[in-house]
């Protein structure tokens, strides 16, 4: 190629790509008419909104016969709104073929005149929403349905829309198989747990009745056919003779053997206790016991103290100590109990010391440890707990000194009762009223006035039982002021047993109906001895 | 456009559905461990407690058996006298005649010598007319009051005994009940425990004793029900008792305490007024109620909950009457709910207001509600073809072996606390019921449920009118159902 050529072609080169990209445009609209127009004849009447209109440019003839009117615009005829694209064509080249006049058929979305593009854009829209199906009809892909047979039978179906694929893409499967999954797994877990726990317990459960079958016989034999003397002459190893052999370093036998020795301890008495102790010390078990201190459970360390305390382990004592103020209850309660027990306390302090308010259930308990402390062993000094700063520990020595009969504290309880607390002063006149106290009168009579009614009403309930005429004199003051129905009834009651004639007297005189309503209670002979 | 409204709608629904599901399997799964745990607990602190000094010591609260009676003729002097022999220290009994129209009230004056008395106690409690107050002549029954009055209903007789009672502790109960000889004794224990926080009720369990031996006022050998009804309701009261309450105790969270079997703390009941008498479902209002006063006042409290089984009583296994109390219990649920609405998702009631109430207002109150509409939604979807087969398949299979599932877990969790159905033909039809139950039960209860619902807003039951329920063996046996205007 010569130079000229080469520089017309570079001249041309711009023109040539100009008109490729012309030649470019204009397919892409002949294809864009084209592929809308196809689209339409096919699923025209499923679109909403969208209507056809045919327009004929004709200005002398009359077009009426193809039911075209005149249009506005001048020369135009214009057909009726048409929903279908077929008839609209269809009507356009009737027009055509009797007319020679080819009109132009106009596309309308919801009655608005629209281009192609916005045709085109439209059904788009609607093909992405899915709400226009793509047609995939044999036809469309040029496949007659023979034809498609056949190349169903060549080639191997796999479906357009896999199971994994469909449980992805839907989100509440997705939140279906999670759940289902999280189920299965937390239950499975769960079940499992629990059946493992049912066995565990069903063979601890057997092998406790084995062991405690062991067991029983040869603590029997040691408890009633040897003496105290000969028991203590036994070293180890003859006490492990008279047990199998193969059990003994077996925790839960021992647990078995512990349990059945206290068992034993807590129906006999006398020598017996004091063989039974000697057998578990001389297997070893305190030792085990001990070793129970040590768990990180808490029911562990709590059945290791509760031994220690049945079993009179002194030597353990400083090792309960630790947990005397323990944050769990049950560890806490026991380790008192324990000390109170075991620890030759009489002063109690151990309980002066608590931190935590006791409970009604450590009262009952520790009530019971000190009562047989003071009546088998030594006096304990309950004044102490009045020292205490644990009011719920103080509240609990008054209740002592009335449990345990103890008079020569009253003395005490009237010359703290001043500077009292009101729940330590409910337990401080109760004491008064247990042991009919006349010094404590004078209190009694200036607290009266007291606002709070629990406090008056102990008040008065003691006053029933060791008023004297002072006492009835101040009551019927109080009764002509206003007072409450129960307080009414518990001072009318003190009156009718410290002065029934007074109380009659006022009682009849009284217009109050309730005062009537309780005095005729009070002389009803059935609930007098309720 | 339609169509996309709808199908807008059926997605939001589909998901809802779905979210409820988890919900619900979320929740259950949630209590299970919680009650597990709760139990373990339960049965360890157990081992460490001594029982025998309970019933002497002085520092044993005192506790008042308050036991309404309404046409309890039959049984009323042996039930009576079963309650009069309770292993406790300081104990009474008040027996409410609530206007029986048979002889109760002859039975137990001829029984036990009893007299009218001049009584003088105060109305903390507003309640209907008392015609008598009754105390025996003899010093053996010293421990017994018997109250006549008109009828009123269970709360109104209960409000009754309330204000004759003389000790702190209120131990409501049904005079039908078998409780065993050691029940107060084990009840009054969270009351004594607690050093931190006042206890203000303590719950117990209620079991099946239909076809059960009972001796001396225990049930010595347990027997499952011969109908399905009957093993049916053996199970749920299992998954109530033995997970659902323990799961709330753990977490302080327990709004319902069984009417038949509760002990409350007096002074606080008569603080909050007493039963609300014009609602059936009394027990649940009182709880919610004294929990409310303590969470208002900023009291520390507590409601405990005693797994162990002590009282036992006959369940009904005739539909008929088992509709009936499901309707009640679902419009006593409805009934507290709306009137303690200030709690629903506030924070100031902690657990009660978080947790609670809002598990008990979608799941307890809505769920028969939701379970129809899904049952609906999916039958429309049937219809209209527009549902995944695969979808619908897992959702149901879920469903059912997760409901399978739990029941069986609370057998097996009866099972390891205190295997009392030892015959293992008891336990075999036992999962059978577990098998058959979501088909052939849980659609009726839902069903009842909803009548419930139906009910309550006709007013039946509702705040415009209240039914004289008298009480649940005596309404049941009488099948009277009669609606007072008050």
């Amino acid at each position: 190629m010569n130079e000229l050529c080469k520089r017309h072609l570079f001249k041309l080169g711009p023109l040539f790509f100009f008109l490729i990209f012309l030649l470019g445009n204009l397919h892409a609209e002949d294809s864009l008419t084209l592929q809308v127009e196809s689209k339409l004849f096919e699923v025209s009447r499923e679109i909403p909104g969208l209507s056809f209109v045919l327009e004929v440019e004709e200005k002398e003839n009359d077009l009426s016969i193809f039911s075209l009117t005149k249009s506005a615009q001048k020369g135009f005829w214009i057909s009726d709104t048409l929903l279908d694209f077929r008839s609209a064509t269809h009507l356009r080249d009737t027009v055509f073929s009797s007319s020679g006049i080819k009109g132009e058929i106009s596309f309308l979305i919801f009655g608005k005149k629209s281009e192609k593009e916005a045709i085109h854009e439209f059904l788009d829209n609607l093909s992405r929403n899915e709400l226009l199906m793509a047609d995939v009809s044999s036809k469309s892909n040029g496949f007659e349905e023979g034809e498609l047979h056949s190349l169903a039978s060549k080639v191997n179906f796999s479906p357009f829309y896999g199971l994994k694929t469909k449980i992805l893409v839907d989100t509440k499967m997705v939140l279906l198989v999670s759940t289902f999954i999280l189920f299965l797994v937390a239950s499975v877990i769960l079940v499992t747990i629990m059946y493992v726990v049912k066995k565990r317990k069903k063979k601890r459960d057997s092998l406790t009745m084995k062991f405690k079958e062991l067991s029983f016989e040869p603590i029997s034999n040691l408890l009633f056919e040897h003496s105290l003397q000969e028991l203590q002459s036994f070293d180890r190893t003859k006490f492990e003779s008279f047990f199998p052999v193969d059990h003994l370093k077996d925790n839960l036998f021992k647990d078995v053997m512990i349990l059945e020795i206290i068992s034993l301890n807590k129906n006999m008495k006398g020598e017996f206790k004091t063989k039974l102790k000697t057998i578990y010390r001389k297997l070893g078990l305190d030792a085990h016991s001990i070793q129970k201190l040590s768990s990180k459970k808490w029911d562990v360390i709590t059945s290791g103290i509760v031994e220690i305390n049945e079993m009179d382990v002194v030597e353990a004592v400083e090792k309960v100590k630790k947990f005397a103020k323990s944050e769990n209850f049950y560890v806490r309660s026991n380790a008192v109990a324990t000390l109170l027990n075991i620890s030759n306390d009489p002063e109690l302090k151990v309980l002066v010391d608590q931190d935590f308010p006791l409970s009604r259930w450590q009262q009952m308990v520790y009530f019971r440890i000190i009562k047989f402390i003071n009546n088998s062993q030594e006096k304990v000094k309950v004044d102490l707990l009045f020292e205490s700063k644990n009011e719920s520990v103080r509240v609990f020595g008054y209740k002592l000194v009335r449990y345990l009969g103890l008079f020569e504290m009253l003395e005490i309880l009237v010359n703290k009762y001043k500077n009292a607390s009101i729940p330590e002063k409910l337990e401080m006149i109760k004491c008064f009223d247990a042991f009919s106290y006349q010094d404590s009168l004078n209190l009694l009579h200036r607290d009266l006035a007291t606002a709070d009614k629990g406090l008056f009403l102990g008040i008065v309930a003691v006053l029933k039982n060791i008023g004297n005429p002072i006492s009835e004199v101040i009551m019927l003051e109080k009764l002509k002021s206003d007072l409450d129905f129960e307080s009414k009834k518990a001072v009318m009651q003190a009156l009718h047993i410290l002065n029934p004639d007074l109380l009659e007297e006022w009682s009849c005189n009284a217009k109050d109906i309730e005062v009537q309503q309780i005095f005729n209670h009070l002389i009803d002979p059935v609930l007098s001895h309720v | 456009m339609y169509n996309l409204l709808l199908d807008i709608l059926v997605e939001i629904f589909g998901i809802l559905f779905l979210v409820y599901s988890f919900s619900v399997i979320s929740f259950y799964l949630i209590m299970t461990v919680l009650s597990a745990l709760e139990m373990r607990d339960h049965l360890k602190k157990n081992k460490f407690a001594d029982y025998r000094d309970v019933i002497t010591s002085p520092v044993t609260p005192g506790i008042s058996v308050i036991a309404p009676a309404y046409n309890e003729g039959q049984n009323i002097v042996q039930n009576a006298k079963s309650l009069l022999t309770l292993h406790y220290g300081k104990f009474e009994v008040i027996i409410v005649n609530d206007g029986s129209k048979d002889d109760t009230l002859e039975k137990m004056v001829e029984s036990f010598s009893l007299v009218k008395t001049d009584y003088a106690y105060y109305k903390h409690v507003e309640t209907g007319k008392i015609r008598g107050v009754y105390k025996s002549t003899n010093p053996s029954f010293a421990k017994l009051t018997l109250v006549d009055k008109e009828n009123g209903g269970k709360a109104d007789a209960l409000n009754a005994g309330i204000n004759l009672a003389a000790n702190e502790i209120l131990a409501c109960i049904d005079v039908d009940c078998i409780l065993s000889s050691d029940s107060l004794t084990r009840m009054v224990r969270p009351f004594m425990e607690e050093t931190n926080r006042k206890v203000i009720a303590v719950g117990g369990v209620i079991g099946v004793a239909n076809n059960c031996q009972v001796k001396d006022g225990t049930v010595t050998e347990y027997r499952v029900p011969d109908t399905l009804l009957g093993r049916f309701q053996v199970i749920e009261y299992f998954r109530a008792f033995l997970m659902g309450r323990m799961a709330w105790t753990r977490i302080n969270g327990l709004m319902l305490i069984s009417g038949a079997f509760g002990f409350f703390n007096k002074e606080l009941v008569l603080k909050v007024g007493g039963y609300f008498p014009k609602t059936v479902g009394e027990d649940m209002e009182l709880v919610v109620r004294m929990r409310r006063y303590m969470e208002e006042t900023g009291q520390k409290y507590k409601v405990g909950f005693v797994p162990d089984p002590l009282c036992w009583t006959e369940v009904p296994e005739s539909e008929n009457i088992l509709s009936k109390q499901r309707n009640r219990w679902m419009r006593g649920t409805i009934e507290t709910l709306q009137l303690h609405q200030k709690v629903k998702l506030n924070p100031k009631y902690g657990v009660l207001g978080m947790v609670s109430y809002p598990y008990w207002s979608v799941f307890e109150k809505g769920g028969p509600v939701i379970e129809m509409t899904g049952f609906l939604y999916t039958l429309l979807m049937i219809f209209t073809g527009d549902i995944s087969a695969l979808y619908f398949v897992g959702l149901f299979c879920l469903m059912y072996v997760f409901s399978v599932m739990i029941s069986a877990f609370s057998i097996l969790f009866e099972g390891v606390a205190y295997n009392n159905y030892k015959d293992r033909s008891d336990l075999n039809k036992l999962m059978k019921t577990v098998l058959l139950e979501p088909f052939l039960i849980h659609p009726k209860i839902v069903l009842w449920g909803l009548k419930g619902h139906w009910h309550f807003i006709k007013g039946k039951g509702g705040w415009g009118e209240m039914i004289r329920t008298g009480f649940k063996k005596a309404e049941d046996k009488k099948k009277i159902d009669i609606p007072i205007q008050l």
